[in-house]
Protein backbone atom coordinates (compact mmCIF):
# COMPACT_ATOMS: atom_id res chain seq x y z
CA UNK A 1 0.00 0.00 0.00
CA UNK A 2 2.57 2.42 0.79
CA UNK A 3 4.37 2.11 -2.34
CA UNK A 4 0.99 2.67 -4.32
CA UNK A 5 0.87 5.80 -2.00
CA UNK A 6 3.93 6.94 -3.51
CA UNK A 7 2.88 6.60 -6.83
CA UNK A 8 -0.11 8.43 -6.25
CA UNK A 9 2.06 11.13 -4.43
CA UNK A 10 3.44 11.14 -7.76
CA UNK A 11 1.13 11.00 -10.46
CA UNK A 12 -1.44 13.91 -7.96
CA UNK A 13 2.04 15.78 -8.15
CA UNK A 14 2.27 16.02 -11.78
CA UNK A 15 -1.39 17.18 -12.46
CA UNK A 16 -1.20 19.76 -9.48
CA UNK A 17 2.10 21.30 -11.59
CA UNK A 18 0.43 20.67 -14.88
CA UNK A 19 -3.11 22.49 -13.53
CA UNK A 20 -1.07 25.14 -12.16
CA UNK A 21 0.12 25.68 -16.01
CA UNK A 22 -3.51 25.46 -17.24
CA UNK A 23 -4.41 28.41 -14.61
CA UNK A 24 -1.33 30.18 -15.26
CA UNK A 25 -1.90 29.92 -19.60
CA UNK A 26 -5.63 30.95 -18.74
CA UNK A 27 -4.82 33.81 -16.21
CA UNK A 28 -6.24 31.96 -13.13
CA UNK A 29 -3.58 33.02 -10.43
CA UNK A 30 -5.15 36.37 -8.30
CA UNK A 31 -2.04 38.47 -9.62
CA UNK A 32 -3.89 38.09 -12.97
CA UNK A 33 -6.59 39.59 -12.30
CA UNK A 34 -4.74 42.71 -11.69
CA UNK A 35 -6.35 44.12 -8.85
CA UNK A 36 -10.08 43.86 -9.11
CA UNK A 37 -12.73 46.21 -7.16
CA UNK A 38 -16.08 44.52 -7.67
CA UNK A 39 -17.50 41.79 -5.47
CA UNK A 40 -20.08 39.06 -6.54
CA UNK A 41 -21.39 36.71 -3.88
CA UNK A 42 -24.70 35.37 -5.85
CA UNK A 43 -26.38 33.31 -3.73
CA UNK A 44 -23.85 31.02 -1.87
CA UNK A 45 -23.64 30.49 1.28
CA UNK A 46 -20.28 29.60 1.57
CA UNK A 47 -18.69 33.03 -0.36
CA UNK A 48 -21.52 34.80 1.85
CA UNK A 49 -19.65 33.70 4.85
CA UNK A 50 -16.50 34.23 3.30
CA UNK A 51 -17.03 37.34 2.67
CA UNK A 52 -18.96 38.32 6.10
CA UNK A 53 -15.52 37.70 7.46
CA UNK A 54 -13.64 39.59 4.86
CA UNK A 55 -11.10 37.40 3.87
CA UNK A 56 -11.55 37.63 0.06
CA UNK A 57 -11.46 41.24 0.51
CA UNK A 58 -7.75 40.59 2.59
CA UNK A 59 -7.02 38.04 0.42
CA UNK A 60 -7.20 40.21 -2.44
CA UNK A 61 -4.78 43.32 -1.31
CA UNK A 62 -1.49 40.48 -1.49
CA UNK A 63 -2.14 38.41 -4.48
CA UNK A 64 1.46 37.87 -5.23
CA UNK A 65 1.88 36.07 -1.99
CA UNK A 66 -0.87 33.93 -2.14
CA UNK A 67 -0.50 32.79 -5.45
CA UNK A 68 3.49 32.35 -4.24
CA UNK A 69 2.04 30.55 -1.11
CA UNK A 70 0.03 28.13 -3.05
CA UNK A 71 2.39 27.27 -5.15
CA UNK A 72 4.99 27.08 -2.49
CA UNK A 73 2.72 25.04 -0.39
CA UNK A 74 1.85 22.89 -3.06
CA UNK A 75 5.96 22.04 -3.87
CA UNK A 76 6.82 21.30 -0.04
CA UNK A 77 3.82 19.03 0.94
CA UNK A 78 4.03 16.95 -2.16
CA UNK A 79 8.22 16.53 -1.14
CA UNK A 80 8.12 16.74 2.14
CA UNK A 81 4.61 14.40 2.34
CA UNK A 82 3.33 15.80 5.51
CA UNK A 83 -0.07 15.52 6.37
CA UNK A 84 -0.47 19.02 8.05
CA UNK A 85 1.52 20.88 5.31
CA UNK A 86 -1.00 19.12 2.85
CA UNK A 87 -3.70 20.34 5.29
CA UNK A 88 -2.65 24.06 5.05
CA UNK A 89 -2.39 23.39 1.38
CA UNK A 90 -6.24 22.17 1.33
CA UNK A 91 -7.19 25.23 3.34
CA UNK A 92 -5.32 27.50 1.33
CA UNK A 93 -6.69 26.19 -2.25
CA UNK A 94 -10.30 26.51 -0.47
CA UNK A 95 -9.64 30.15 0.11
CA UNK A 96 -7.71 30.97 -3.16
CA UNK A 97 -10.39 29.43 -5.24
CA UNK A 98 -13.36 31.18 -3.24
CA UNK A 99 -11.23 34.56 -3.21
CA UNK A 100 -10.68 34.32 -7.35
CA UNK A 101 -14.30 33.39 -7.96
CA UNK A 102 -16.55 36.00 -5.46
CA UNK A 103 -14.01 38.84 -7.18
CA UNK A 104 -14.86 37.49 -11.19
CA UNK A 105 -18.68 36.49 -10.34
CA UNK A 106 -16.96 32.93 -11.85
CA UNK A 107 -18.62 30.83 -9.88
CA UNK A 108 -17.46 27.56 -11.55
CA UNK A 109 -18.85 24.75 -9.93
CA UNK A 110 -15.43 22.63 -10.49
CA UNK A 111 -13.08 24.79 -8.85
CA UNK A 112 -13.53 22.40 -6.24
CA UNK A 113 -12.01 19.30 -7.35
CA UNK A 114 -8.18 21.07 -6.36
CA UNK A 115 -8.72 20.60 -3.04
CA UNK A 116 -10.42 17.33 -4.18
CA UNK A 117 -6.86 16.41 -5.43
CA UNK A 118 -4.77 17.64 -1.83
CA UNK A 119 -7.61 15.53 0.06
CA UNK A 120 -6.81 12.34 0.32
CA UNK A 121 -3.36 13.19 1.61
CA UNK A 122 -4.67 15.00 4.53
CA UNK A 123 -4.57 11.26 6.11
CA UNK A 124 -2.26 8.68 6.77
CA UNK A 125 -4.27 5.50 7.62
CA UNK A 126 -7.57 7.03 5.67
CA UNK A 127 -5.68 7.82 2.63
CA UNK A 128 -6.97 4.82 0.76
CA UNK A 129 -10.95 5.27 1.98
CA UNK A 130 -10.65 9.02 1.48
CA UNK A 131 -9.12 8.19 -1.81
CA UNK A 132 -11.98 6.22 -3.37
CA UNK A 133 -14.03 8.24 -1.30
CA UNK A 134 -13.61 11.15 -3.88
CA UNK A 135 -13.49 8.67 -7.04
CA UNK A 136 -17.45 7.44 -6.20
CA UNK A 137 -17.72 11.32 -5.91
CA UNK A 138 -16.35 12.06 -9.36
CA UNK A 139 -18.60 8.90 -10.71
CA UNK A 140 -21.43 10.46 -8.63
CA UNK A 141 -21.03 13.50 -9.99
CA UNK A 142 -20.82 12.42 -14.00
CA UNK A 143 -23.85 10.02 -13.54
CA UNK A 144 -26.14 12.21 -11.71
CA UNK A 145 -25.39 15.01 -14.89
CA UNK A 146 -27.14 12.42 -17.01
CA UNK A 147 -29.83 11.66 -14.35
CA UNK A 148 -30.62 15.28 -14.18
CA UNK A 149 -31.37 15.62 -17.42
CA UNK A 150 -33.91 12.72 -17.50
CA UNK A 151 -35.17 14.18 -14.49
CA UNK A 152 -35.55 17.78 -15.65
CA UNK A 153 -37.11 17.05 -18.99
CA UNK A 154 -33.76 17.97 -21.65
CA UNK A 155 -33.28 13.72 -22.34
CA UNK A 156 -35.83 14.22 -24.45
CA UNK A 157 -36.95 18.16 -25.30
CA UNK A 158 -36.63 18.03 -29.27
CA UNK A 159 -34.12 19.94 -30.83
CA UNK A 160 -32.77 20.52 -27.10
CA UNK A 161 -28.54 20.19 -28.31
CA UNK A 162 -29.36 22.54 -31.60
CA UNK A 163 -30.60 25.29 -28.82
CA UNK A 164 -27.84 24.46 -26.60
CA UNK A 165 -25.18 24.90 -29.42
CA UNK A 166 -27.13 27.98 -30.49
CA UNK A 167 -26.86 29.57 -27.06
CA UNK A 168 -23.45 28.64 -26.64
CA UNK A 169 -22.28 30.77 -29.84
CA UNK A 170 -24.30 33.92 -29.89
CA UNK A 171 -20.67 35.88 -29.10
CA UNK A 172 -19.44 33.84 -31.54
CA UNK A 173 -21.57 34.41 -34.64
CA UNK A 174 -21.65 37.95 -33.97
CA UNK A 175 -17.41 38.49 -32.99
CA UNK A 176 -15.96 35.68 -34.58
CA UNK A 177 -18.34 34.14 -37.44
CA UNK A 178 -15.26 32.33 -39.09
CA UNK A 179 -14.34 30.00 -35.97
CA UNK A 180 -13.81 26.56 -36.09
CA UNK A 181 -16.13 25.88 -33.00
CA UNK A 182 -18.86 28.35 -34.40
CA UNK A 183 -18.33 26.82 -37.68
CA UNK A 184 -19.03 22.72 -36.25
CA UNK A 185 -21.96 23.92 -34.80
CA UNK A 186 -23.75 26.03 -37.33
CA UNK A 187 -23.18 22.92 -39.33
CA UNK A 188 -24.74 20.57 -36.55
CA UNK A 189 -27.41 23.02 -35.95
CA UNK A 190 -28.33 22.49 -40.15
CA UNK A 191 -28.58 19.25 -39.56
CA UNK A 192 -30.17 18.40 -36.39
CA UNK A 193 -30.81 15.11 -36.44
CA UNK A 194 -26.86 14.59 -36.33
CA UNK A 195 -27.33 17.14 -33.57
CA UNK A 196 -30.04 15.08 -31.49
CA UNK A 197 -27.47 11.73 -31.99
CA UNK A 198 -24.74 13.83 -30.54
CA UNK A 199 -26.67 14.84 -27.49
CA UNK A 200 -27.18 11.42 -26.99
CA UNK A 201 -24.07 10.13 -27.38
CA UNK A 202 -22.52 12.70 -24.60
CA UNK A 203 -25.87 11.71 -22.25
CA UNK A 204 -24.65 7.78 -22.79
CA UNK A 205 -21.10 8.84 -21.99
CA UNK A 206 -22.09 10.52 -18.26
CA UNK A 207 -24.20 7.55 -17.46
CA UNK A 208 -21.51 4.98 -18.45
CA UNK A 209 -19.76 6.27 -15.43
CA UNK A 210 -22.28 3.99 -13.41
CA UNK A 211 -20.34 0.73 -14.55
CA UNK A 212 -16.97 2.40 -11.91
CA UNK A 213 -19.86 1.78 -8.70
CA UNK A 214 -19.37 -1.77 -9.31
CA UNK A 215 -15.85 -2.44 -10.71
CA UNK A 216 -12.62 -0.67 -10.86
CA UNK A 217 -11.29 -2.91 -13.47
CA UNK A 218 -12.36 -0.30 -16.51
CA UNK A 219 -11.23 2.52 -14.74
CA UNK A 220 -9.03 2.98 -17.56
CA UNK A 221 -11.43 3.02 -19.81
CA UNK A 222 -13.84 5.46 -17.82
CA UNK A 223 -10.28 7.70 -17.96
CA UNK A 224 -9.85 7.99 -21.70
CA UNK A 225 -14.11 8.18 -21.57
CA UNK A 226 -13.83 11.61 -19.13
CA UNK A 227 -10.97 13.08 -21.70
CA UNK A 228 -13.32 12.17 -24.59
CA UNK A 229 -15.94 14.15 -23.41
CA UNK A 230 -14.11 16.82 -21.85
CA UNK A 231 -12.92 17.51 -25.64
CA UNK A 232 -16.22 17.35 -27.08
CA UNK A 233 -18.05 19.58 -24.91
CA UNK A 234 -15.18 22.19 -25.77
CA UNK A 235 -15.12 21.81 -29.22
CA UNK A 236 -19.35 21.62 -29.06
CA UNK A 237 -20.13 23.66 -26.68
CA UNK A 238 -17.44 26.11 -25.81
CA UNK A 239 -17.70 24.59 -21.94
CA UNK A 240 -14.11 24.17 -20.35
CA UNK A 241 -14.48 21.14 -18.12
CA UNK A 242 -10.73 21.03 -17.78
CA UNK A 243 -10.70 21.43 -14.06
CA UNK A 244 -11.67 17.49 -13.90
CA UNK A 245 -8.18 17.26 -14.44
CA UNK A 246 -7.51 17.46 -11.00
CA UNK A 247 -9.58 13.87 -11.12
CA UNK A 248 -7.79 12.10 -13.52
CA UNK A 249 -5.72 10.60 -10.90
CA UNK A 250 -8.74 8.94 -9.14
CA UNK A 251 -9.64 6.85 -12.18
CA UNK A 252 -5.78 5.57 -12.51
CA UNK A 253 -5.80 2.08 -11.13
CA UNK A 254 -2.27 0.57 -10.53
CA UNK A 255 -1.13 -2.59 -11.92
CA UNK A 256 -0.60 -3.96 -8.49
CA UNK A 257 -4.17 -2.93 -7.24
CA UNK A 258 -5.74 -4.90 -10.44
CA UNK A 259 -6.03 -7.82 -8.30
CA UNK A 260 -8.25 -6.30 -5.87
CA UNK A 261 -10.04 -3.91 -8.23
CA UNK A 262 -13.56 -5.16 -7.01
CA UNK A 263 -15.80 -2.76 -5.06
CA UNK B 1 -21.66 -6.90 1.15
CA UNK B 2 -18.54 -6.90 3.49
CA UNK B 3 -16.61 -4.61 0.77
CA UNK B 4 -18.96 -2.32 0.57
CA UNK B 5 -17.64 1.25 0.22
CA UNK B 6 -19.38 2.59 3.35
CA UNK B 7 -19.45 -0.63 5.45
CA UNK B 8 -15.47 -0.29 5.44
CA UNK B 9 -15.42 3.31 6.04
CA UNK B 10 -17.83 2.38 9.06
CA UNK B 11 -15.30 -0.68 10.34
CA UNK B 12 -12.47 1.41 9.85
CA UNK B 13 -13.04 5.04 11.13
CA UNK B 14 -16.53 6.18 12.86
CA UNK B 15 -15.25 9.73 11.78
CA UNK B 16 -14.68 9.78 8.29
CA UNK B 17 -18.29 7.57 7.97
CA UNK B 18 -19.84 10.66 9.72
CA UNK B 19 -18.07 12.84 7.51
CA UNK B 20 -19.06 11.30 4.53
CA UNK B 21 -22.82 10.93 6.06
CA UNK B 22 -22.93 14.81 6.82
CA UNK B 23 -21.28 15.27 3.27
CA UNK B 24 -24.17 13.43 1.55
CA UNK B 25 -27.02 15.29 3.69
CA UNK B 26 -25.66 18.95 2.33
CA UNK B 27 -25.33 17.50 -1.01
CA UNK B 28 -28.56 16.35 -1.11
CA UNK B 29 -30.10 19.64 0.83
CA UNK B 30 -28.78 21.52 -1.81
CA UNK B 31 -29.90 19.77 -4.75
CA UNK B 32 -33.72 20.10 -3.36
CA UNK B 33 -33.48 23.39 -2.58
CA UNK B 34 -31.60 23.35 -6.31
CA UNK B 35 -28.56 26.20 -4.75
CA UNK B 36 -25.58 25.71 -6.03
CA UNK B 37 -22.45 26.16 -2.77
CA UNK B 38 -19.35 25.62 -2.24
CA UNK B 39 -18.36 23.06 -1.88
CA UNK B 40 -21.19 20.91 -2.88
CA UNK B 41 -21.41 19.96 -6.82
CA UNK B 42 -24.78 20.14 -8.83
CA UNK B 43 -23.61 19.13 -12.69
CA UNK B 44 -27.37 20.18 -13.79
CA UNK B 45 -26.54 22.25 -16.55
CA UNK B 46 -28.66 21.70 -19.65
CA UNK B 47 -30.52 19.68 -17.66
CA UNK B 48 -34.05 21.68 -18.57
CA UNK B 49 -35.41 22.24 -21.45
CA UNK B 50 -34.43 24.93 -23.61
CA UNK B 51 -36.47 26.65 -26.31
CA UNK B 52 -35.44 28.27 -29.18
CA UNK B 53 -35.14 32.34 -28.95
CA UNK B 54 -35.83 34.76 -30.96
CA UNK B 55 -33.40 37.10 -29.57
CA UNK B 56 -30.45 36.90 -27.73
CA UNK B 57 -28.53 39.61 -26.05
CA UNK B 58 -24.33 39.70 -25.98
CA UNK B 59 -22.33 42.44 -24.95
CA UNK B 60 -20.02 44.73 -27.29
CA UNK B 61 -16.34 46.20 -26.41
CA UNK B 62 -15.26 48.81 -28.98
CA UNK B 63 -11.17 50.07 -28.64
CA UNK B 64 -11.37 53.81 -30.32
CA UNK B 65 -15.09 52.85 -31.82
CA UNK B 66 -13.50 49.13 -33.21
CA UNK B 67 -15.52 45.99 -32.06
CA UNK B 68 -13.43 44.20 -29.73
CA UNK B 69 -13.25 40.17 -30.13
CA UNK B 70 -13.10 39.10 -26.68
CA UNK B 71 -13.94 35.28 -27.99
CA UNK B 72 -10.19 35.18 -28.59
CA UNK B 73 -9.17 35.65 -25.12
CA UNK B 74 -8.36 32.84 -23.01
CA UNK B 75 -12.11 30.83 -21.74
CA UNK B 76 -11.29 32.20 -18.09
CA UNK B 77 -10.29 35.32 -19.02
CA UNK B 78 -13.36 35.84 -21.63
CA UNK B 79 -15.52 34.77 -18.39
CA UNK B 80 -14.07 37.24 -15.99
CA UNK B 81 -14.88 40.16 -18.30
CA UNK B 82 -18.22 39.13 -19.42
CA UNK B 83 -18.98 38.53 -15.50
CA UNK B 84 -17.51 41.91 -14.07
CA UNK B 85 -19.46 43.46 -16.65
CA UNK B 86 -22.37 41.98 -15.77
CA UNK B 87 -21.64 42.39 -11.63
CA UNK B 88 -21.23 46.17 -12.70
CA UNK B 89 -24.09 46.64 -14.88
CA UNK B 90 -26.88 45.23 -11.95
CA UNK B 91 -24.22 46.97 -9.27
CA UNK B 92 -25.38 50.79 -11.06
CA UNK B 93 -28.65 49.50 -12.40
CA UNK B 94 -29.86 48.85 -8.53
CA UNK B 95 -27.69 51.54 -7.12
CA UNK B 96 -28.10 52.78 -4.23
CA UNK B 97 -29.42 49.75 -3.05
CA UNK B 98 -27.33 46.60 -3.57
CA UNK B 99 -28.85 43.59 -6.03
CA UNK B 100 -28.73 41.55 -3.17
CA UNK B 101 -30.42 43.68 -0.82
CA UNK B 102 -33.49 42.29 -0.24
CA UNK B 103 -32.25 38.76 0.42
CA UNK B 104 -29.51 39.98 3.16
CA UNK B 105 -32.45 42.07 4.25
CA UNK B 106 -34.66 39.11 4.44
CA UNK B 107 -32.04 36.87 5.88
CA UNK B 108 -30.64 39.62 8.71
CA UNK B 109 -32.34 42.80 9.06
CA UNK B 110 -33.96 43.53 12.67
CA UNK B 111 -32.80 39.88 13.87
CA UNK B 112 -28.99 41.62 14.95
CA UNK B 113 -28.55 44.65 16.05
CA UNK B 114 -28.21 47.65 13.77
CA UNK B 115 -24.04 47.67 13.70
CA UNK B 116 -24.02 43.93 12.82
CA UNK B 117 -26.10 44.66 10.02
CA UNK B 118 -24.20 47.32 8.30
CA UNK B 119 -21.21 44.77 9.27
CA UNK B 120 -22.36 42.23 7.25
CA UNK B 121 -24.13 44.57 4.41
CA UNK B 122 -20.67 46.20 3.77
CA UNK B 123 -19.39 42.88 3.36
CA UNK B 124 -21.32 41.29 0.67
CA UNK B 125 -22.16 44.34 -1.39
CA UNK B 126 -20.22 47.00 -3.57
CA UNK B 127 -19.97 50.74 -2.46
CA UNK B 128 -20.10 53.56 -4.82
CA UNK B 129 -16.09 53.51 -5.05
CA UNK B 130 -15.49 50.28 -5.91
CA UNK B 131 -18.52 50.79 -8.68
CA UNK B 132 -17.10 53.77 -10.01
CA UNK B 133 -13.28 51.78 -9.92
CA UNK B 134 -14.46 49.64 -12.53
CA UNK B 135 -13.14 51.37 -15.30
CA UNK B 136 -9.83 51.85 -13.84
CA UNK B 137 -9.61 47.70 -13.51
CA UNK B 138 -11.39 46.81 -16.75
CA UNK B 139 -8.50 49.23 -18.59
CA UNK B 140 -5.58 47.06 -16.31
CA UNK B 141 -7.62 44.31 -16.99
CA UNK B 142 -8.56 43.96 -20.70
CA UNK B 143 -7.97 46.91 -22.27
CA UNK B 144 -4.11 47.44 -21.36
CA UNK B 145 -4.06 51.43 -23.66
CA UNK B 146 -4.84 54.97 -23.20
CA UNK B 147 -7.71 54.89 -25.42
CA UNK B 148 -11.61 55.58 -25.87
CA UNK B 149 -13.20 52.92 -24.98
CA UNK B 150 -16.88 51.71 -24.57
CA UNK B 151 -18.93 48.85 -23.27
CA UNK B 152 -22.90 48.29 -24.84
CA UNK B 153 -25.09 45.68 -24.16
CA UNK B 154 -26.51 44.59 -27.80
CA UNK B 155 -29.64 43.01 -28.84
CA UNK B 156 -29.60 40.84 -31.62
CA UNK B 157 -32.25 39.04 -33.75
CA UNK B 158 -32.05 35.01 -33.48
CA UNK B 159 -32.61 34.62 -36.92
CA UNK B 160 -31.09 36.86 -39.28
CA UNK B 161 -28.66 38.50 -36.72
CA UNK B 162 -29.19 42.00 -37.36
CA UNK B 163 -29.03 44.22 -34.56
CA UNK B 164 -32.33 45.12 -32.84
CA UNK B 165 -31.31 46.95 -29.94
CA UNK B 166 -28.10 48.69 -27.45
CA UNK B 167 -27.87 50.18 -24.49
CA UNK B 168 -24.72 52.22 -23.34
CA UNK B 169 -23.39 50.56 -20.10
CA UNK B 170 -19.78 52.09 -19.21
CA UNK B 171 -17.77 54.90 -21.58
CA UNK B 172 -14.32 56.19 -21.30
CA UNK B 173 -12.39 58.72 -22.61
CA UNK B 174 -8.72 58.44 -23.57
CA UNK B 175 -6.89 61.41 -21.06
Amino acid sequence: MQSNQNTYHRIAFGVALFYFIFWLYQGHFLTQLNEPTLINVSIDNTYWLFCMLRIPQTIIQYPILFDVLLVAFTFISFITKNKWIFRLLFILSIVHIITFNVFTGLHTKSSVFFPLLILPFCFDKLFELVWQGIRYYLLYILVSAAFYKLLNGGFFHPNHFVHILENQHTELSILNPSNFTFLLSNWLIQHNKLANFAWYILCFMEITFIIGFFTRRLDTFLLFLLIAFIISTYFLMRINLLDFMCLFPFLNILNNDKKAATV
Amino acid sequence: MQSLYLIRVWKESKILFIGILIFIFFQSFFIIKRVQNFPFFIFDMYSRPIEKQVTFTIYEITKNGKSFDYTALTNTKENVVLNSIRTYENAKKSYPNAPNEAVIEHRFKNKISAKNYQFIKDGLTNDKATIDAFGNWINRYLIKSNVDFSIYKNTYDFQNKTKTDSVLIFSKNAI
